[in-house]
């Protein structure tokens, strides 16, 4: 069995899997007990269980947990508390962009990797950032608001 | 492994419960709501969770703070903050200090299932029947601690007190007097609700407290 060492919201874990193609989700939410993202299509098609890979938003339904080694993790929990909420964060929860929440965590990492990227986008430009995380309960247009409200933070 | 072990446990303590149920169902005669398996057919320390009774739906602490218990679920309509406003509208006490148990069916009264939007129309609606009930109760309970009639009194900020101002007792305390501070009441369907042209809370958009731990 491989160990695979990266960071996750900045403290260095590590994790054993069999399968080096384990999703990189399921390590995160199994042996890890972080539970922000979330297990939606597990096809990578809705954007519920995104994460940050450095940078980027990622698919962590399908990324192996090998490709995360050596690299930094962050997930919702990563960027803030309740209590001392990441800018993004804030601006959702202002909106009140949320419904059942299965897609908020998702929603926010898309919204963080856009803003890191494009820091003032038009509304153009996040509804095209935010076209791959979908909703369910129909919340799109609440966290759209809280895109462009945190763009403007 | 640990898992198997777990389930075969579940499975017997199951049938020792079912057990217990037909003997209860014998003796007792009527058919208890929710928590069938015990007994007494009470949840959390005694409290009833039958649906014709107030204390099925509030407990009111001795600060004053408000525990509302329903049976429909928030799966993120916002029916928490919804029903803490419809309580608290009824009962005279802020939203603020009222906080919401739902679908817990160790606690809750049985309101049946969420969907169909039953939420508010019957889930809410039997809650502000039984805290329009209550607030009959803490006045009639204010009038004899303060010495005056009902008529003269309201309830403010969680504080029965005169309408023309004066002596005043908040509800925590007012509960002291009941056994066990409960109502030991059934809600009362017609006891008397606000006008709508007179809610100062319910209508209001309010923050959802379930949002922040979402985003988070």
């Amino acid at each position: 069995m491989a160990t695979y060492t990266f960071r996750l919201n900045g403290r260095s874990v590590s994790v054993d899997a069999w399968d080096p193609d384990e999703p990189l989700l399921y390590a995160l939410r199994g042996a890890l007990g972080v539970h922000g993202p979330k297990l939606g299509c597990g096809l990578g098609q809705c954007g519920a269980c995104a994460v940050l890979i450095d940078k980027q938003a990622a698919r962590a339904c399908v990324i192996p947990v090998s490709a995360a080694a050596g690299r930094h993790i962050t997930t919702v929990e990563g960027l803030g508390t309740p209590e001392r909420p990441d800018p993004v964060q804030a601006a959702f929860i202002a909106e009140q962009a949320a419904q059942c929440g299965y897609c908020t965590s998702g929603m926010i990492i898309a919204a963080k990797a856009l803003l890191a990227r494009t820091p003032k986008p038009t509304l153009d430009q996040a509804k095209q950032a935010m076209d791959g995380n979908l909703c369910r309960c129909g919340a799109h247009t609440r966290i759209l608001r809280a895109v462009m409200r945190a763009s403007q933070a | 492994m640990d898992i198997e072990t777990d389930a075969s446990l579940s499975r017997r303590d199951l049938l020792k419960a079912g057990g217990a149920l037909v003997v209860s169902f014998a003796f007792g005669g009527t058919p208890l709501p929710a928590r069938a398996q015990t007994a007494s057919g009470t949840g959390e320390a005694g409290k009833p969770l039958d649906p014709t009774e107030v204390d099925s739906f509030l407990v009111i602490h001795p600060d004053g703070s408000v525990t509302v218990y329903t049976g429909k679920v928030d799966v993120g309509t916002g029916m928490r903050i919804a029903v803490a406003q419809m309580a608290a509208e009824e009962l005279g006490v802020a939203t603020e200090r009222i906080s919401i148990v739902d679908g817990d069916t160790g606690r809750c009264p049985n309101q049946g299932g969420t969907g169909g939007s039953t939420g508010l129309t019957r889930g809410g609606t039997a809650v502000r029947q039984a805290a329009a009930t209550a607030r009959q109760a803490l006045l009639a309970l204010g009038a004899e601690r303060l010495g005056r009639p009902v008529s003269d009194l309201t309830i403010v900020n969680g504080v029965v007190r005169p309408v023309a101002g004066g002596r005043s007792i908040g509800i925590g305390p007012l509960l002291e007097a009941t056994k066990f501070r409960r109502f030991s009441l059934k809600v009362d369907p017609k006891a008397p609700l606000t006008d709508p042209s007179r809610y100062t809370i319910v209508g209001k958009p309010l923050p959802r407290p379930d949002v922040p731990a979402k985003c988070t």
